[in-house]
């Protein structure tokens, strides 16, 4: 088996990570270094440093050490020209002197046509991996899971703590970033106590164990984001385990990111787990007892053990050839470790040759998950909560936290807090960034005294690791370099999710942003080539391909829309009138069954919110229409206010369950008698009447009203019958050329009426009063929602009044949106615009300023007079509409 | 391998009221019910017995005057079905709720599914959906592809007893 590696084929081994698999094959350079382009080698192997970054199969920036090796895949190196082992951009590791921290800050702010061009430069040779550009959309699934405990972590503590959850009855979940528990863990105690755990969780029904699942976030709720292979994870425990387990502290000193420096956990997974040799000769630095197990590790694996560096009190004997007790001060080499200085704590210092450096520094608690958890029910343990413990002292403190989960004990935790670490005065602090710690020093110099301003003027702990290596240590230098600030500078950072890097399409996983919704009757219409446009959550026809014809039809023939998005209610009850009197402006106990009414809705402050009919039925209910983009909104509205006022009232959405169409024209009346038995004329059915009829041998409420100002019919009937109806519609008007009419044809037909459109020519302070509508106003009723600032509005004039306008013709039509100036001076906006065919000139509404909004007034929109009109342009004595 | 059809004209009475009388009302047979308020329970039924259903719902609430109200939303709502062995999976993918535990009885529950609104009933291996009329092409896109991953099929309701329940009746908690 073999993976191809940058033209050549890689040989793999069971349990092969992709990083193990390259070092195995020779690779020692990973990666360069986003900034500088220096070489940069294997260091953690736990995926919290971005040395291994590499591109997988067309993926970039996958980390090396996680990524399970698989027979076929393709495998690139990033950030380098030609090629990462010959690096020509690594010349910018000369020019330090040139680009002190925040450079692009202070350089090329002038001319300004610098910064631009030397974006793009700095774009093109920093950075990480160079992403698909392909417009293919890529989908990841989201799945949600709802254990009782969610132990995040398949470590010792992890396990064992899963298992004590399970035995007391919980359903629960282990979720681990290794593709199999204990992956990565060297052969030796710690992995058998790992692989007898894993069994025996295995066995238990009661566990499910989620490999290769990592956990990027933590949410209220509490609700945990983990990444799995195919898929995003929600999860939804009631309690959470956090066994993240603990990391060493990355240690900085000249030269500590060259290739063949290890963390000690690193160096010991590569010999011990992989079973790959990661050098000739290693320096071991042990400054606690488990880097002593690291070293013979490295021993065992064939690896010369030249010397072990000891903290006062770790005992090396008999480990590696000599035992010094002192500490590393600098790396030697330059492509490569060749060697490093030891201090020891006598004072003296050694230059030591070797091509392994393996680093047991002090054990930290992976601290991101756990900030993420602040007073959520969730619990430490392990190296989470106290790091560098023995394996027995981690699985007992596994059994009691599961324990604990299962109990529903108390469990909420305080993050652990941030320390500075022991940090030298020259290397890098950050290797993602490429930040060192004299770039740090001058930020600091700078006036960038906290931590907050530090982290965004250098980008340390902006990086891939997130500040796992280099949070703790920028606060160290922070510290010793301004001890007065020392509390201000301490704090840590803020902590976001992800805590690990996510793909963009991961972060979408199970997003639908554009749900559409369709009236029964849209497929007939999408065959009838109709084009759409979204009207609120709805997809609405905007034309059939010819506005023109639409709009002719209507004024001279029949033509039929569909309404079925209009939101429809039924409201019944004993305190329906009651309530329909609060909810309305305008009277509705007068309002006699078969009668309708034009209806505003307001809020409190006496903004119109939106708009409709009201129709009284037979039995006391009432059946009430609203616009298009108002149903679920207004429904909860009306209910809200039900509740509040205690009436005792039944408020039924009907948007879905009823089709609707309008049937307008002059032939409008002609066409239905084609298809209704029931008495249509004037005198029977006059006009803001409704009658239930049967049409096409279908009942419906048909109500007469005019939005479009011609003779027109509103048809509401069940949903099932939508389409059987439109085709009958369709049948029985072509004789007088009917059309079906979309949102365009009708927005202007209605706009040659004067009429407006919620939304559209309002806005949230538009009034009654503002758009002349005292007529639908009744201020001697005792109450409706929005009466009292109406009564106080109409003390005032308003400042701006909506009005119709129009051009002369010839002129050519504004569009929407336009200011309007009188004299010069801004004077008002038009809300809606378009070339009316019947009068052959431009037609308009707009706000203009009160004192200016007289009939016959001139204004000026986009440098073309307009005269401002004093009623509707087309049929303003309601002939047509009333035939 | 979990299956999904959708049940086209299952019948769907609300009933309002208040809530003694609706408390009173008398499970008709083939029916599941669903509590969604204490002034509001839905019937459902077999495609085609929505005019009966009402006018028996109507006979019950009949004392109540206008203090009641019976409507035929059959036409309001789609009514899908993921059901055998996997379902739960599908579900998963496209709600952020657990569903609650049915001991074989139908549990009528409500929350949001595919991002809309629901009201689902819940057996052992059966997840009845119905969310509004006019996301139905949504819906039946979100439910086809979470079901991708789990081999699931859409196929045609059967032609006998679409919603499960027979011609007895089943009292829902």
């Amino acid at each position: 088996m073999s993976i191809e590696f940058e033209g050549r084929d890689v040989a793999i081994q069971p349990g092969d990570s992709l990083a193990s698999a390259l070092y195995r094959d020779g690779v020692r350079v990973f990666s360069r270094s986003f900034k500088y382009h220096r070489p940069r080698g294997l260091y953690c192997l736990s995926g919290d440093c971005p040395n291994c970054l590499v591109t997988v199969d067309g993926e970039v920036n996958v980390r090396a050490c996680q990524c399970a090796a698989k027979a076929g895949q393709v495998v690139t190196r990033q950030n380098a020209w030609p090629s990462v082992d010959r690096d020509a951009l690594n010349v910018i590791d000369k020019m330090h002197p040139l680009m002190p921290v925040g450079f692009y800050y202070k350089t090329m702010a002038k001319p300004k046509f610098a910064w631009p061009l030397a974006e793009g430069v700095i774009r093109r040779v920093a950075g990480l991996g160079f992403s698909d550009k392909s417009d293919a959309p890529i989908e990841i699934d989201r799945v949600n899971r709802h254990p009782d405990v969610l132990v995040i972590g398949a470590g010792v503590a992890g396990l064992a703590a899963a298992i004590a959850a399970a035995e007391g009855g919980k359903r629960v979940m282990v979720i681990d970033e290794q593709w199999t528990p204990g992956a990565r863990v060297a052969a030796g105690p710690t992995k058998e106590a790992i692989d007898r755990l894993a069994a025996s969780a295995a066995s238990n029904p009661g566990i499910e164990v989620s490999s290769g699942t990592a956990a990027i976030g933590i949410y209220e709720g509490p609700m945990v984001l983990a990444l799995a292979e195919d898929h995003v994870a929600h999860i939804h425990p009631q309690a959470i385990v956090i066994a993240a387990g603990g990391m060493e502290v990355h240690r900085i000193f000249p030269n500590n990111d060259l290739p063949g420096i290890f963390m000690g956990r690193g160096a010991a997974r590569l010999a011990g787990a992989h079973g790959v040799k990661p050098g000739e000769r290693a320096v071991v630095w042990a400054e606690q007892p488990e880097a002593i197990e690291h070293a013979r590790t490295l021993a065992a694996a064939g690896v010369v053990v030249e010397a072990v560096i000891t903290a006062p009190g770790v005992d090396a004997s008999g480990v590696g050839n000599r035992q010094i007790e002192g500490s590393i001060v600098e790396a030697k080499g330059r492509k490569k470790l060749s060697g490093v200085v030891v201090k020891t704590t006598g004072g003296a210092t050694e230059e030591i040759a070797c091509d392994i450096l393996a680093i047991g520094s002090e054990i930290q608690q992976n601290m991101h998950l756990p900030r993420l958890a602040y007073d959520l029910p969730c619990i430490l343990t392990g190296d989470s909560a106290h790091p560098g413990s023995s394996l027995s002292e981690v699985e007992t403190n596994g059994q009691q936290a599961g324990a604990a989960a299962a109990a529903g004990l108390p469990l909420y935790v305080n993050p652990p807090a941030s320390k500075p670490r022991r940090c030298g005065t020259a290397g890098y602090v950050c290797i993602c960034e490429d930040v060192s710690v004299k770039e740090v020093e001058q930020a600091i110099d700078e006036g960038f005294e906290s931590a907050e301003l530090l982290k965004r003027y250098t980008t340390v702990t902006m990086g891939p690791c997130q500040g796992r290596l280099c949070a703790d240590q920028l606060r160290a230098i922070a510290e010793r370099k301004t001890p007065t600030e020392a509390a201000r500078v301490s704090a840590p950072t803020t902590l976001r999710p992800p805590v690990r890097p996510i793909q963009v399409q991961q972060a979408a996983a199970g997003a639908r942003h554009h749900i559409e919704r369709h009236t029964p009757l849209h497929q007939r219409h999408l065959e009838l080539g109709a084009s759409t446009l979204w009207a609120g959550p709805w997809k609405r026809i905007f034309s059939y391909g010819d506005m023109q014809a639409e709009y002719e039809a209507v004024r001279h023939r029949v033509g039929v829309i569909d309404v079925g998005t209009l939101g429809k209610f039924l409201l019944a009850g004993p305190d329906v009138v009651e309530f329909l009197e609060r909810i309305y402006p305008m009277r509705i106990a007068d309002l006699e069954p078969g009668r309708l009414r034009y209806g505003l809705m307001l809020e409190e402050g006496g903004v119109i919110i939106d708009d409709g009919t009201v129709c009284a039925l037979e039995g006391g209910a009432f059946y009430c229409t609203v616009t298009t983009s108002g149903a679920e909104r207004l429904e909860s509205w009306m209910l809200d206010w039900r509740d509040a006022w205690g009436l005792d009232v039944f408020v039924v959405n009907q948007t879905a369950s009823l089709a609707a169409v309008n049937v307008a024209g002059p032939h409008a009346r002609d066409l239905l008698q084609k298809l209704s038995d029931d008495p249509l004329d004037k005198e029977t059915f006059p006009y803001l009447r409704h009658r239930r009829i049967t049409v096409n041998g279908v009942s419906c409420l048909a109500i007469r009203l005019g939005f479009v100002g011609e003779l027109a019919y509103e048809l509401h009937f069940p949903a099932a019958a939508a389409v059987d109806m439109w085709d009958a519609i369709l049948e029985a008007g072509k004789e007088w050329d009917i059309r079906p009419f979309g949102l365009d044809a009708q927005r202007l037909l209605r706009l040659e009426k004067g009429h407006i459109i919620i939304s559209q020519d309002t806005d949230f302070e538009t009034n009654p009063w503002k758009v002349s509508m005292e007529w639908a106003v009744k201020l001697d009723k005792p109450e409706f929602v929005g009466k009292a600032a109406l009564v106080r509005a109409q003390r005032r004039t308003p400042r701006e009044t909506l009005v119709p306008w129009q051009m002369e013709p010839g002129m050519a039509t504004p569009p929407e949106g336009m200011t309007v100036t009188i004299g010069g001076n801004l004077a008002g906006r038009v809300t809606s615009s378009k070339m009316s065919y019947v009068l052959g000139h431009p037609v308009g509404l707009a706000w203009v300023i009160t004192e200016h909004a007289k009939e016959g007034g001139t204004i000026t929109i986009g440098g073309a007079p307009a005269t401002i009109a004093g009623h509707a342009f087309y049929d303003p004595e309601g002939v047509k509409l009333r035939a | 391998m979990p299956e999904l059809f959708e049940v086209k004209g299952a019948a769907k009475v609300r009933c309002f009221g208040q809530k003694s009388a609706l408390d009173g009302l008398t499970q008709p047979a083939g029916t599941l019910v669903g509590r969604i308020t204490d002034d509001e329970v839905i019937f459902v039924g077999q495609p085609g017995t929505a005019a009966a259903l009402v006018e028996d719902l109507q006979g019950q609430l009949a004392g109540e005057g206008n203090a009641a109200l019976v409507i035929d939303h059959t036409d309001g709502w789609s009514f899908f079905s993921l059901v055998g062995e996997g379902c739960e999976e599908v579900f998963a993918r496209e709600a952020n709720w657990k569903l609650p535990i049915s001991d074989g009885a139908p549990v009528f529950t409500v929350g949001r599914v595919c991002h809309v609104a629901g009201k689902l009933f819940v057996r052992p291996n059966r997840i009845d959906i119905m969310t509004g009329a006019e996301v139905h092409l949504h819906v039946r896109e979100a439910l086809n592809h979470a079901g991708l991953k789990v081999n699931m099929h859409e196929i045609e309701a059967p032609a006998v007893d679409p919603i499960g329940i027979g011609t007895e009746g089943v009292t829902v908690s």
